[in-house]
């Protein structure tokens, strides 16, 4: 057999790419004759491709401006993979290929990579900002000074210059300029009927819905006074406030305006020269340091050898019971003559098809031990999510319940795929149905299934959802050295340690326990593939 | 042959420019969109949102009833789903005097925080939050959320709900309601109140050996343990989540679950569970449907409970938890709060809105109204608890308790402490259930 | 079509029926029908019972409710609760991106199965192990890609319908394509050679030959991939969650619903998942004739 796709090279297939009018013809006969003419099919291919080039190019204005490299970059790379398939007559693959391809890789690939990325950052809940975002949370922190004037305050416009008009809690009334703050006379404030003020001197008041654009103008209005800054409060009131930070642009230095003591920007946060630091930090490239930390801390170490086999476990098992109850209804259910299989195996469906968040919370309420209607049918008081042996049954019998109708459904889909010709020459040589399902079904079954086993085990290794909604990972493993339950599995078990230990979410971490955890499954799937490349080669 | 293909590419190219021409014209217009442009402009470029943009914008005085993703209003709050109608309310007159568009998204209670941290730096966040004030440590040093002056309205607060929201020396939220937990008592079953948490006890029992009830304490233990539902009993005995610097803070050094009086506040909960006085199995719906049927003479649950209290029609007082083992238990404190994000689009119509509109007698009685939470507001808090009894008794129960440590080590304390309750009331040693909690509360903090 | 005279191990005429030889035959596929069917709908019909229990809780439920009640399907249906939209969104969210993810998918698993090229082995590798990852930050990546994308392409970007369903086509090379491959693969390749032979060019061979031979594989990849997305709730929550309650997804909308522990609203939401996947079993109900179907032989054989 020839390794290369029969299309390949094939002069007169390749060209009726361009004439995709014979898609009706129950002859299909390509005909260089007929490209003459635009078809539907190729004008809708050219529809869309321009469409897709067009909306690139009036995007990149947008992404230059918004320095956004990555969308760009993507953006970029599915413009020039669509074109390179669809515009060339060779690439005979990439016309199949790229459509799937280009959407993977925006909502796939750039997502694992951001993990990939985060992994070797120092992203926590204290250091997510950007580093002028953190410098503006800093330096933006004003405080009232105590003892001083609350002001009454109307806006005051000129022609886009700004200033506030105020009055002290003795009925004084002040225009506050950035040159300071003057003493009116009645005379330069101009009220209406109603004895609002509505203009001082040339400067009119405004009203708030005028301020929607021009927040950041008041905001920065400072009136100077020997006290301290007079900033507005809200839109009708003023007081004096000082700034907590100062910061230095060319020393880098952060300043405390009360205690002068000096902060220094060091790994992603401002530090005094004792030590204290002050958050929010900001977000820093550090390197594999979250992966030394995975292997070098106490707390992960503890528990971890039990979790890990556990994980295997529930994993292998979820696998097996899954695929076991599913190709065994499909096989039951998969009788030409059966009364009733439609409706049998639309109800079967019936798991699958209802939210999974919804069914395994009321799993755990039909487990629970005294209020749940299992114990209650069976008139008995069995620990089923308290026990740690049982709740690992109680998890793995619900999990099964879950992921059934999946397995049935693609087994009862797989087994049309084998030609009854197969079997039938099976019988006709003799072989029992028994010898003929080992022989010639099962083999074939397993081609079409193997990778989705696979994927299953996969998908189960860290099936965070089940076993957090069912029973949160309990129960407790007595005496560990983290918190961790009999059935955590390393996905919900690290995770905690992530986002609960110590100052709250890190995300670096997270992403490296993730990286680290993958690395592990999709070896082992690797592996596994191994042996179904060797399936594979049999057909 | 190459003429066709020149004549295909030069096809090609057009109908691209075509295309790029059509949509950066909308391109264009959305640019604009912040500045003052014809309404057609904004409903052509947000197709997406379709029926539900109601709003013209720039200055009409419209107000967006439904809100549609960030920054198609001038004042953007995040709110959970009972507070969500009672700002709306408010926020619409807001938006009506003012001329601007205001949108309230009701967001889950915990949702509000945890999006904030993503979406605020990311701009698309709101600029008022509601929230609790143990977020404080998270959300602070994430950066998220912005000091408040709050010199203009302080005195009208309750101070202790006012502090709540200070951390590290500056106030971040405007209180609008203080929680607790508190003793209810069913008044038929159990006409008396106890003297003492073992009269209670004693009681309840006997309650239950007659037959009359089933559950003889209604705590709530949601099937593992409820550290937060069985704090006052702890501090009862003397023990103590964290240690209080001299200024009050909260010292995540010191952690005294595994204090003389910690330890034997877990042999407390040993012999409660033993005595079947409470039930791991105690969920809030338990704990709810047994008190409410009858099934339970006393319940230890807070506020947002009554409704389905009054709903069953029980008779109940709410009261103070007596004193256990002749110590006084004292509830953690929960206070709900205004805070407004530093990442603001409109920092000053978020300050105005809090500070001028949501901190009036008021608004905080109508925010009671639909929460049930006693507002942080004194004349408003006094006002309501003149007639309504259950006020007074949560405010009662609450006036020696601690609040909320709002630290972020908090975090690391919830899971060791729940799974040490498990623990116990599945017959582990609850001394040693207690310690292991603190040595792995010690080991988190410590990797954090 | 099969001759009678061949032996036909899947439905062998019985003139008669005996007990033992029907129990052989059928019964014991009837026996094991009802035992999976009882542990698959005990907790459908505990979840039943809870949506026409005026009860709001799920602990004190007992399996015959006291009193029955359709309050808490009318409240959804007619109530305050957008919940019409939802569902509608649901259907033409999932719908319309479980079609165009089968599409692709079928043409990916048709160059995998058929064509020799380099990168093939890495290529199907990688659809599947990308899809191992650890979804820990899925939440924030998506986030963060639908606010850039909303910058550039607003009607694509965060808080869209349109943009959900972009995202979920990210998944259309998966598992799902090679379960399509499996199949494609048992299709005997002497069928497109010899239209090629006959002047056929691939995407003929791919739209008039293989996909009508693979029509059971297709029924089944668009139910799961169906299935899957109408039970998605993390990404849908990135992308729709802080949008307006009108544009929620099902998933969204109802999970929304429990998010606040003290108003805990049981019945309703157990009605309103049963109604989410009332869609799922018509539109099984209705594939199954492909999924099920002979076709595979039929065709074959024409």
């Amino acid at each position: 057999m020839s390794d290369r796709n029969p299309a390949d090279g094939d002069d007169a297939s390749t060209d009726s790419v361009s004439t995709a009018e014979g898609r009706g013809d129950q002859t299909p006969r390509p005909s260089r004759a007929s490209a003459g003419m635009p078809t539907w099919g190729l004008v809708l291919k050219l529809l869309v491709l321009a469409a897709v080039n067009g909306a690139f190019l009036a995007g990149l204005p947008t992404m230059l401006e918004n320095q956004w490299w990555t969308g760009l970059a993507v953006a970029a790379m599915a413009v020039i993979l669509l074109d390179w398939a669809y515009l060339t007559k060779k690439n005979i693959p990439a016309k199949y290929l790229v459509p799937g391809t280009i959407f993977a890789l925006a909502f796939q690939v750039v997502p694992v990579v951001y993990s990939g990325y985060i992994s070797l950052t120092n992203s926590s809940i204290s250091h997510r900002l950007s580093e002028q975002q953190a410098i503006d949370n800093l330096t933006s922190r004003v405080s009232n000074v105590p003892g001083t004037t609350l002001y009454q305050l109307a806006i005051l416009d000129d022609d886009g210059e700004l200033a506030f008009y105020l009055i002290d809690d003795t009925d004084e009334d002040f225009l506050g300029t950035t040159e300071g703050l003057e003493p009116l006379t009645d005379d330069r404030v101009e009220t209406d009927a109603d004895g609002d003020v509505i203009a001082v001197d040339d400067f009119v008041v405004l009203g708030l819905g005028d301020l929607a654009d021009r927040q950041d103008e008041v905001l920065a209005l400072e009136v100077p006074t020997d006290d301290g800054a007079i900033r507005a409060t809200t839109f009708s009131s003023a007081a004096v406030y000082e700034s907590l930070y100062s910061y230095d642009e060319a020393t880098g230095l952060l300043t405390n305006n009360d205690t002068g003591v000096v902060y220094e920007p060091i790994e992603g946060q401002f530090t005094a020269a004792d030590g204290s630091t002050l958050d929010p930090g900001w977000q820093i490239f550090i390197g594999f340091d979250n992966y030394v930390r995975v292997f070098t801390n106490d707390a992960i170490r503890g528990p971890f050898l039990q979790v890990l086999i556990w994980n295997y476990v529930f994993a292998i098992g979820s696998v097996a019971l899954t695929f076991g109850v599913g190709l065994a209804l499909a096989i039951a259910l998969n009788h030409p003559g059966m009364r009733g299989q439609k409706i049998y195996r639309a109800l079967l469906v019936i798991p699958y098809a209802l939210p999974s968040f919804m069914t395994a919370l009321v799993w755990a309420g039909m487990l629970n031990q005294e209020f749940g209607v299992i114990n209650k049918l069976l008139g008995a008081d069995i620990p089923w999510l308290r026990d740690p042996t049982l709740a690992k049954v109680s998890v793995l019998m619900v999990n099964t319940w879950l992921g059934f109708p999946y397995m049935f459904l693609v087994c009862t889909g797989a087994l049309q795929a084998i030609p009854d010709e197969m079997k039938e020459a099976s019988y006709v040589d003799g072989a029992s149905p028994r010898q003929t399902f080992r022989r010639i079904v099962m083999p074939m079954l397993m081609i079409a299934v193997a990778p989705l086993l696979i994927a299953s085990f996969a998908f189960n290794f860290n099936n965070f959802n089940v076993i957090y909604l069912l029973n949160q990972g309990g129960p407790p493993i007595e005496g560990a050295a983290t918190p961790a339950g009999h059935t955590d599995i390393l996905i919900s078990y690290t995770y905690r340690l992530a986002f609960e230990s110590g100052s709250g979410a890190q995300w670096g971490f997270a992403s490296a326990i993730a990286v680290l955890i993958f690395l592990m499954v999709a070896s082992v799937s690797a592996i596994s593939f191994r042996r179904t490349r060797a399936l594979e080669e049999i057909v | 042959m190459r003429s066709k293909r020149i004549a295909w590419f030069a096809l090609f190219m057009a109908l691209a420019m075509v295309v790029a021409a059509c949509s950066s014209d909308s391109g264009d217009t959305t640019t604009t969109e912040g500045d003052t442009t014809t309404t057609v402009a904004a409903e052509t470029t947000t197709t997406e949102a379709m029926e539900t943009t109601t709003t013209a914008a720039g200055g009409d005085t419209t107000t967006t009833t439904v809100p549609v993703v960030r920054a198609d209003a001038d004042l953007v709050i995040w709110a959970d789903d009972t507070r969500t109608p009672v700002i709306q309310v408010f926020a619409d007159r807001f938006a009506e005097e003012n001329g601007i568009t205001v949108a309230v998204q009701e967001l889950g209670f915990q949702d509000i925080r945890d999006r904030l941290v993503t979406a605020g730096p990311a701009g698309e966040g709101p600029d008022i939050i509601i929230g609790a004030h143990d977020w404080l440590g998270q959300l602070v040093s994430a950066g998220v959320v912005a000091p408040l002056d709050l010199s203009s309205v302080e005195g009208n607060f309750s101070e202790a709900a006012v502090q709540a929201f200070n951390y590290e020396g500056a106030i971040y939220g405007l209180p609008y309601a203080v929680e607790n937990i508190a003793l209810v008592r069913n008044t038929d079953l159990a006409p008396d109140s106890p003297a003492t948490f073992e009269d209670l006890v004693d009681n309840a029992l006997a309650l239950q050996a007659d037959g009359t009830i089933t559950l003889p304490l209604a705590l709530q233990e949601n099937g593992n343990g409820d550290p937060f539902h069985n704090y006052p009993i702890v501090t009862a005995f003397g023990g103590y989540v964290f240690g209080t610097n001299a200024d009050g803070s909260y010292n995540p050094e010191d952690i005294g679950i595994d204090s003389d009086g910690g330890l034997a506040a877990a042999e407390y909960f040993g012999e409660l569970s033993d005595q079947g006085v409470i039930s791991i199995d105690t969920l809030y719906d338990v704990m709810i449907e047994s008190f409410s049927t009858g099934q339970s003479p006393y319940a230890i649950t807070g506020p947002w409970a009554l409704n389905a209290f009054d709903e069953a029609g029980v008779n109940y007082v709410v009261e103070p938890i007596p004193s256990v083992n002749g110590g006084d238990p004292r509830p953690f404190i929960g206070v709900q709060g205004f805070m407004v994000s530093s990442f603001a689009e409109n920092p000053l119509f978020a300050s105005t809105f809090v500070l001028d509109f949501m901190a009036t007698e008021e608004a905080q009685a109508a925010l009671f109204e639909a929460g049930g939470r006693p507002p942080a507001h004194t004349a408003a808090f006094d006002a309501v608890a003149a007639d309504n009894p259950n006020v007074k008794g949560f405010g009662e129960a609450g006036q020696n308790g601690y609040p909320m440590p709002a630290i972020p080590e908090m975090g690391s304390v919830w899971q060791a402490w729940t799974d040490a309750y498990a623990l116990i009331f599945t017959g582990t040693d609850p001394a040693q259930a207690f310690t292991d909690a603190a040595d792995q509360i010690r080991t988190l903090i410590a990797e954090g | 079509m099969t001759t009678t005279s061949e032996p036909r191990p899947v439905a062998p005429p019985v003139p008669r029926r005996s007990f033992g030889k029907w129990f052989r035959d059928k019964g014991w596929r009837h026996l094991v029908g009802w035992v999976a069917l009882a542990f698959a709908l005990f907790p459908v019909i505990w979840i039943i019972s809870a949506s026409l229990n005026p009860l709001q809780t799920l602990t004190s439920q007992t399996l015959i409710p006291d009193e029955f009640t359709l309050e808490n399907y009318r409240e959804l249906l007619f109530g305050d609760v957008p919940y019409t939209n939802w569902y509608i969104n649901t259907l033409l969210i999932a719908g319309g991106a479980s079609i165009l993810m089968t599409f692709m998918s079928a043409l990916a698993a048709y160059a995998f199965s058929r064509m020799r090229f380099r990168g093939r082995r890495v290529g199907l590798m990688s659809v599947l192990l990308i899809q191992m990852f650890p979804q820990v930050l899925a939440f924030v990546a998506i986030f963060l890609l639908m606010v850039q994308i909303k910058g550039v392409f607003p009607s694509i970007g965060l808080g869209t319908r349109l943009g959900l369903s972009l995202v979920y086509l990210g998944g259309a090379l998966g598992v799902n394509t090679w379960l399509m491959k499996g199949f494609f693969d048992t299709v005997p390749k002497d069928l497109d050679e010899s239209a090629m032979v006959d002047g056929a060019s691939h995407h003929q061979v791919f739209f008039r030959i293989i996909l009508p031979l693979v029509a059971p594989i297709l029924a089944v990849v668009f139910l799961l991939s169906f299935i899957f997305l109408i039970n998605d709730f993390v990404l849908a929550d990135a992308v729709l969650g802080q949008g307006s309650p009108e544009d929620y997804t099902l998933s969204v909308g109802l999970f929304r619903f429990l998010n606040d522990q003290f108003n805990q609203r049981w019945g309703m939401f157990a009605a309103g998942s049963l109604m989410a996947g009332v869609p799922v079993v018509i539109l099984f109900l209705f594939l199954q004739k492909y999924i099920v179907s002979g076709l595979t032989q039929g065709a074959v054989k024409g």
